[in-house]
């Protein structure tokens, strides 16, 4: 293993060496705005910045980093010395994920810290990815995602745009859908035009009505039109109008939550790159080796 | 054993078996696209077979036609990757090779001469003393001139180490000398394989007035006729002595290959 380790860091020296510096700089900049700016109502330019931040790292690690891992072995026909020794593909390919997952989630806790506005006010549904262990996750999951395209197209550009769709196309799904469900809403009934009273910080889930059976309904057609359709609504049948959320104080357990959910899905695809390898490449040199 | 290959069909490959003792050296021969880079894949552990079975045994080193190596990597870095990867590293024969053939130690690899990278090559295959040793076109990239030293060298450490050596080439003047056994591929199939001194054995040519028959025993391999004169190259199991006015000869090597693969054209 000290063997592949050697090799890892060898051949990727200066690509772990530029990550890593163009990661402190980006991570101290975030952590300066942070403590410099006092939380106000509207989001500052910092704040997209952190976002752009925190949403871009573990795609582009999957793609600078994985999908060219593989890939580029095949395109300089280097797998030929690379598998051609006493290591197996199999074992070639876990002492560069060992080194370079290390890595990489060494880096995404500068990258967790700062969300460039709040200052120590972290506690916020708003900055659900300013934390180590989610950007752990993510930059894992985007590792993997890279190394299985890698494995599969064997063609680096090809594999890099397949893992940018991929990571994408898994966070979209995940923030968009899967997030606000980790655990089953908390419900506020009012009646139909009244104020409701909130717990603070929440994220709100879903909004909307209940008959008098306490069935979710919908928005009557007929009530559309009206500015204030809250009579239309109740002569329509509604009784109540709810509001389901997830509390603040859910958030570190939901966090942690998002670093299982990424980090089995990358479990899952760096097994899937394993199997690729094996099946593709053996028997290895000393696989055959007859007993004597 | 040092290699059994028994039926083996692969892409161009069809049906071929053969066995090469061990520390035995091989010359493989054929036309391009007659499938020796498949076969010697094959051997490698690279591809698997779609039938039949190929077996080496012990650990085997395959050094390709274009010595892919990696562009960063100096010579120095080449051998520790050697020595990183392999469960037995001699590198003082791999220096050696290296000094040997005045191959920069310090220079990345992709600002290298094509001899040069094919010397690392030879460096790190030879320094993780394998058992079999498979090299496709291993001196496609040489000068000339230092062909016959870098033979030489190559047969002199498979002979002290008691290594199973298969080289492919389609350079046929190479041969002479080199292998002491022939496996010949035409169109994916194997059409000549022995001993090479059984094979000369085995093997005569005919010269004599222009005729349509051979005047001896044996299965014609190739005829030519001249307007003054016809050869024929025969395989016989034993060459007999034919009558006046045709006079028999023994092949070389290289006219044993050519004819075949003339024929198989």
């Amino acid at each position: 293993m000290r063997g592949l380790l050697w090799l890892t860091w060898r051949q990727h020296r200066w690509v772990l060496c530029s990550t890593a510096v163009v990661v402190l700089l980006a991570s101290w900049l975030l952590i300066e705005l942070d403590l410099a700016n006092t939380p106000g109502d509207a989001v500052p330019l910092s704040g997209f910045y952190a976002q752009l931040v925190q949403t871009a790292f573990g795609g582009l690690v999957g793609m600078f980093w994985g999908a060219p891992l593989v890939a580029r072995e095949f395109e300089e026909r280097t797998y030929l010395v690379a598998w051609g020794q006493d290591v197996s593909p199999e074992r070639w390919l876990a002492g560069k994920v060992a080194l370079l997952g290390l890595v990489a989630v060494l880096l995404a806790v500068p990258i967790g810290l700062g969300d460039g506005y709040r200052g120590h006010q972290d506690v916020s549904w708003d900055v659900f990815e300013v934390s180590p262990l989610v950007q752990a996750g993510y930059v894992l999951f985007g590792l993997a995602a890279g190394v299985l395209m890698s494995a599969l197209v064997r063609h680096t550009l090809t594999s890099m745009g397949l893992t940018l769709a991929l990571y994408v196309a898994v966070r979209m799904v995940m923030s968009l859908g899967a997030r606000d469900h980790y655990l089953p809403t908390e419900r506020v009934l009012s009646e139909v035009g009244e104020a409701r009273q909130l717990p603070e910080g929440v994220q709100i889930v879903e909004t909307g009505y209940l008959d008098g059976d306490g069935h979710v309904m919908g928005m009557p057609s007929e009530c559309t039109a009206f500015v204030n359709p809250q009579n239309c609504i109740r002569t329509h049948g509604g009784a109540h109008s709810f509001v389901d959320f997830q509390p603040i104080d859910r958030l570190p357990g939901f966090q942690v939550a998002e670093f299982f959910a990424f980090t089995a899905f990358a479990a899952g695809l760096f097994f899937l790159a394993f199997l690729r390898l094996r099946r593709g490449w053996r028997p290895s040199r000393s696989h055959r080796r007859i007993a004597a | 054993m040092g290699i059994h290959v028994e039926g083996v069909s692969k892409w161009v490959l069809r049906d071929c078996s053969f066995e090469l003792p061990s520390g035995s050296v091989t010359a493989l021969v054929g036309a391009n696209g007659a499938g020796k880079t498949t076969l010697l894949s094959l051997l490698a552990g690279l591809l698997s077979a779609d039938s039949g079975q190929v077996r080496a045994d012990g650990r085997v080193a395959f050094v390709a036609q274009d010595k892919p190596l990696y562009k960063h990597f100096t010579a120095t870095d080449a051998l520790s990757f050697g020595k990183h990867t392999n469960k037995v590293w001699d590198q003082e024969r791999a220096v050696g090779w290296l000094s040997r053939f005045g191959v920069p130690l310090k220079r990345a690899s992709g600002r290298l001469s094509g001899g040069q990278r094919a010397h690392i090559s030879f460096a790190v295959a030879l320094g993780s003393r394998p058992d079999v040793l498979l090299l496709d076109e291993p001196l496609s990239e040489l000068d000339p001139l230092v062909r016959k030293e870098v033979t030489a060298a190559l047969l002199g450490f498979v002979a002290d180490e008691g290594t199973t050596l298969v080289l492919s080439t389609h350079v046929v003047s190479e041969l002479s000398g080199v292998a002491d056994r022939l496996l010949l591929l035409a169109q994916g199939e194997l059409l000549v394989s022995g001993e090479v001194d059984d094979l000369l054995g085995s093997h005569v040519s005919y010269v004599g007035p222009v005729s349509t028959a051979a005047p001896g025993p044996g299965d014609v391999v190739l005829a030519r006729h001249t307007a003054a004169q016809s050869q024929f190259l025969v395989r016989t199991p034993s060459p007999v002595s034919v009558a006046e006015p045709w006079v028999s000869r023994p092949v070389s090597l290289e006219d044993l290959v050519l004819a075949h693969l003339e024929v198989a054209e």
